[in-house]
Order: structure tokens, then sequence, then C-alpha cells
């Protein structure tokens, strides 16, 4: 009922672990996420944006740059 | 603002600072020869000691009359008087800018260029040289063939280069350079040429232009593209330093046009640093928050600088130089222009036209580089002067025919495998359908990686705004492009011969937190096209009119049958009838 991009996060259920959610989600497309992924669908909602807002480009680039730093932290 | 600036020269950069000028309350006194030329025909002074002056601006007279009556002196030329600037620098209230240093140092290019290696900034090599034979000889016995023998003072728009391929051509180079000082650069095998406007502040301040692609024609800017495109997303950044670094050099405020070279390595060389707005940053008027005039008005009389970000995503601006002393080619050309979406014509109020003279320019936007190319394409068409058919295609591409990539993509589609394109030629029809410029091509992750690594992180620099990725079965493609770009990516699980596709969508979709791919239904490429499409409306809102339309289309298809299945009958229906044969 829109022509503006729709991102679809499937919740899990107390069955079948969240894949009947995920499969369902079909026909007119929907961005889906990972299984109980809040936050990606909030990164791919701003990566969407970008598209229209180029700061978000590099913000994103900066953010991605911060989660690798973490790991290489980790490690 | 109160206040009154000294322009030096009166050319079409000083009628477009002036134009700049009179929006802020400024008021502005030109010396030039001649009571019309362009930038004193667009102000008319509203005091008496606010009249043009008529004169040199190499004229140490003219200069002190011009100084007696403003709070700052600026110049749209370097090619002045320095010793009666230095002398009349503490008499002007807010002093001479940029300083008299600064044009001194950049107005003889032999000097500039040992400021600029002395100071660090990445310069080719080159040698002061006589006007003799023996002296060429000898520095292209250092420096090599073909060498660029250049005048040292008084040269712009390429008068005073000539690139000496042959020594035997040593004697018609001095000739052609008219017996001026000389020097020799090193031949620089550039790819592109780019230039970066930057502007100072009184205190020393800097702040950078987004990095241009400049186009010269007979050593003549033609064409200047903004943004830069490249494959090297730390190009931009670089080069940026770089101008940013050699200005903060130099002294006094305004703004500074930095010609680079960019060679096949990504290396930035400098090619020359001009004092003042430069043709390079004429797109600014319509495609920056700010323009490089007001930047340096803001620049020179202390006011804040603006902000120099795009604000649309793709620009190009185009000289109009004289063909003959024929003025009407001019102006049927410009009134050609007004025809076409987001050109801007600005004329110069020339009244002599010569074959390579400066008319006019034109700035174009659009927003994305295929847009830019078809409104910049009928232009070059017919540009004064005719045009080469190959320089169409280079700078100005058309939509390809059907089946091959777009040479200015929003949007690349790709795939693991050959055998994916059966499943991914629905997002091309789609694309092709809302007329979104794409690319198709073959990434696996698996078997090329490198090619993969490469595509995604140069994915953004070249323009691209979302990717389509395609595979089956380990399906790593889409994660590990969306894992090495900022880009919207979304991810087409393609089935395989076993497990009916649903490994490829769990492996797509069940991405770590942190990095997103936008997951559609298995094989359904359709989809992805679609998806790419709602994706692009953020920034191109026509879009969100065409997927209304779309949307609106699928439901009258599908209210079409529920008509036909009520007036004929399920049993008569054509998916009925197949059924029960099968």
């Amino acid at each position: 009922m829109t022509a503006l991009p729709v991102i679809g996060v499937p919740v899990k259920g107390s069955s079948l672990d969240g894949v009947g959610s995920l499969h369902s989600i079909r026909g007119i497309p929907v961005a889906t996420v990972a299984i109980n992924n809040g936050t990606n669908m909030g990164l791919l909602a701003v990566r969407i944006l970008s598209t229209g807002q180029p700061h978000l480009v590099s913000a994103m680039d900066d953010y991605l740059q911060t989660v690798e730093k973490e790991v290489l932290g980790k490690v | 603002m109160d206040k009154v600036v000294g322009i030096l020269g009166g050319g079409q950069l000083g009628r477009m600072l002036a134009a700049s000028a009179a929006l802020l309350n400024i008021d502005v006194v030109v010396l030039d020869v001649g009571d019309s030329g362009p930038a004193k025909q667009v102000v008319a002074p509203r005091a008496p000691q606010l009249a043009h002056i008529d004169g040199s601006f190499a004229d140490p007279v003219k200069i002190r009359e011009l100084a007696s009556r403003v709070d700052v002196l600026t110049v749209e030329i370097e090619h002045v008087d320095v010793g009666v600037l230095e002398e009349v620098e503490s008499k002007v209230p807010l002093g001479v800018h940029p300083s008299p240093f600064t044009i001194k140092t950049i107005q003889d290019k032999f000097v500039q260029k040992e400021h600029l290696r002395k100071s660090g900034c990445p310069v080719s090599d080159f040698l002061q040289v006589e006007s003799t034979e023996e002296s060429v000889r000898a520095a292209a016995g250092k420096l090599g063939l073909p060498l660029m023998l250049k005048s040292r003072t008084l040269a712009y728009d390429g008068r005073g280069n000539f690139a000496i391929r042959d020594l035997a051509q040593a004697q018609e180079a001095i000739a052609a350079l008219g017996n001026r000082p000389l020097y020799a650069e090193k031949w620089v095998p550039f790819v592109k040429e780019i230039a970066v406007m930057v502007v100072r502040s009184r205190s020393g301040d800097v702040v950078s232009y987004p990095v241009v692609e400049t186009v010269h024609k007979d050593n003549i800017c033609h064409l200047v593209f903004a943004p830069l495109r490249s494959r090297d997303p730390s190009i931009a950044t670089r080069a940026r330093e770089v101008a940013e670094n050699a200005v903060k050099t130099l002294q006094g405020a305004g703004v500074f046009g930095v010609e680079m070279f960019l060679m096949a390595d990504g290396t930035v060389y400098i090619n020359e640093i001009a004092p003042r707005p430069h043709n390079s940053g004429h797109y600014t008027i319509e495609a920056c928050e700010t323009s490089q005039y007001e930047n340096h008005l803001r620049a020179i009389l202390s006011l804040p600088l603006g902000s120099t970000a795009l604000k649309v995503p793709s620009a190009c601006m185009l000289n109009i130089l004289g063909a003959s002393s024929n003025i009407s080619e001019i102006t049927s050309f410009s009134e050609f222009a007004l025809t076409v979406p987001g050109a801007r014509v600005h004329l110069y109020g020339k009244s002599d036209c010569r074959k390579g003279r400066k008319m006019g320019h034109i700035t174009v936007v659009a927003d994305s580089d295929a847009e830019l190319s078809k409104r910049l394409r009928p232009l070059l068409e017919r540009l004064p002067g005719g045009h080469d058919p190959k320089e169409l295609d280079l700078y100005a591409p058309l939509f390809p025919e059907r089946g091959f990539s777009h040479k200015q993509p929003l949007v690349g589609i790709i795939m693991g495998s050959d055998s994916d394109l059966p499943v991914m030629l629905p997002a091309a029809d789609i694309l092709n359908h809302f007329k979104v410029p794409y690319e198709l091509t073959i990434v696996s992750a698996h078997r090329t990686p490198d090619r993969l690594f490469e595509y995604a992180r140069s994915a953004s620099a070249r323009g691209l705004r979302a990717i389509i990725a395609g595979a089956g079965g380990a399906a790593h493609l889409p994660g590990m492009v969306a894992a090495m770009t900022a880009l919207p990516v979304i991810g087409v699980p393609v089935k395989g011969s076993s497990l009916d596709g649903v490994d490829s969508l769990h492996s797509i979709v069940q991405m770590p937190r942190g990095i997103p791919v936008a997951t559609v239904a298995i094989n359904n490429g359709t989809n992805a096209g679609l998806l790419a499409v709602r994706i692009l409306s953020a920034g191109q809102p026509q879009l969100v009119s065409a997927m209304d339309d779309y949307l609106k289309a699928l439901e009258k298809e599908v209210l079409g049958k529920v008509d036909k299945i009520a007036e004929i009958g399920w049993d008569a229906y054509e998916v009925a009838k197949k059924a029960r044969s099968s």
C-alpha cells in the first residue's frame, strides 16, 4: 500500500524458531533481515536513506570501521 | 555588510564576484580598462566615491586610487603589480587578500613550484631553463622527453605551455613562448586532471570543496565534472588534503584553485595554484551550498565561511568559447541551453567574440550522472565550433542497448555464477522499466575473491547507490559485499539443485548484527529490482510516483482477473482448465 521501501523483521514465535515468519514475507518486495535482528533493520534503513543523503554513506563507513576495530580489540 | 571591496581586474571572475557581493549588500569597486567590462556592467555604484576606475590593474597610480577608496583589496587575476600592493597593504583597512607575498609567489610559476617543493607539497620534477636550444637540450637530458616547456610569467588558459616531443622542436617552442623567462617540467603521464577549490580564512583556517574532474581541450578548460568518480575511494580524501596543505603554506585570505594531476597508481601531483576564484569552481554557484565567489568575499571580509558541500548529486560545467568573431553563434547556443532541464546559462557580457575567448559557461545539475549525461549531450553536440564525436560517449554516454551495462550505473546487479542469470534477468527488466541506469556482471565470492573486494570497495566512489547480489547454496556474495560497502545491498537467494533454495535464503538473510542484507524471496529477481527502485526513491522522489503507478497497474491486472472469473465462471478460466487437464 506504499511505494516506499519496507523493511521486515521476522519475529521469533513460540514454534519453528521464527522460520515461519521469515518465509511468510513474499510478493511485493520486503527487505527482510535476520530473525529478531532489529539492529540490522535500523542499519538497513540508514543505508537506504544514504541514497538520498550522501553524508550517511561516510557515516556508515565510520560505523563499519568502528565495528571492525571493536572485533580486532577482542582479538 | 557596509564594506567596500576593491577588485583588480574586471573580467568574468570579477563579474561573478560582484554579482555575489550584491546579494550581501557588499559594495564593489572595479579597476580595469574601459567603462563597461564584464564586471563593471553588473554593478551600478550607489555613491560617487564607489565609481569604478578606468585603468590598467597593473598601473600603480590607479591601484593607489583604488586602495584609497576601499576596505579591502582583492584580485581576479594574478598578473598585477605586486610592488604597489605591498606599498598600499598597510593603508587599506582590511588589507590586501590574498597577500602580496602569495600573489608574487604564484604569478611566477617557477617560484610557485619552488615554494611548493620546499613546503613538501607533491610536484613533479622541474628545472629553470634559458631561452636557448642548449639549455632546453640540457633540461631534456635531465628530465627526459616529452618535456613540458612553460613560460614562468603571464601564462594562463594554456598560453605559455609547449610540449616538446622531439628536440628539433626546441627553437619553435622558445619562439612560441615569446622569449619570456622559461622553466621545464618533467612530463606527467596523468590519467585524469582534477581540481579542488580551497578557501583560506584570514586566520589561516582552510576548508575545501569536493574534488572535481577537469577536461581541457587545446589547453583551455572545456568541462568540469563534480564530484570526481574513481575506482579508488581514497583519492578524493587524499586530493583534498594535498590541496588544503598547499594553500596552508600561502598567506592571506580568499579562495584558491588547486589544479592537480591524478596518476594511474593514485598519486596526486599539484600542477598549479590560482590565488583567486577559478574556472574549475564555477560549478559551485549552482551545485554547492556556498559558491566560490561568496566564500571568497566571506573569507576576505572575516565573515563566517559557508558550507562547501554539494547540494546536488551530480553537476558539470561547460565553457562556451568563441568559435569565430560571430557572437550570434554564442547567442543561439545559449538560447538552446535554456531548453535543457537543469542547465543554467552564464554569459559574460563581452562585446567582442573571438576564437578561443571565454564568452560564458553553462552549469548543468542532475540527480544522477546518467541523467546529467542526457542533459549534457545535446549541449556538446551543438557547441559553437563543433565537437569531437568521440567525446560524446566519453563524457555524456547514453543508455546502452538492451543487454549491456550503463557506463554511469546507479545499481550494480552481480551474481555468483552465470547460471544465476535467469534469476537475475527480471531484476534487470524492472530497472529497464523504471529507466534506472545499471550494470550487470559476475562476481564470485569464492572463485574471484579479489574482484569481489575491489567491486565492493569501489562501488560508492564509482557512483553506485545500491547493489543487487544473487547467489545460491552457501551464498556468501551478498553478505561479503555488504561487509565491504556502506551502500544498501539486496540479496537474492538462488534456488540450487538441492534444499529448494532455503539454504541460500537462510545463508543470505541470517547476517550478524551490524551488517544488514535486504533479502527478498527465493529466486525473486523481480522483487529485487523493485526493492532497488524503492531504495533509490529515497534520493529521487520521482521514483515514488513511478512506483505508485506500477502498483496501480498491478492492482488493475488482478481486478481484471476478478471481473473475468465473475464473467466466465471459474470452470472456464484458463488456470482451471489447465489444472483439470493435467
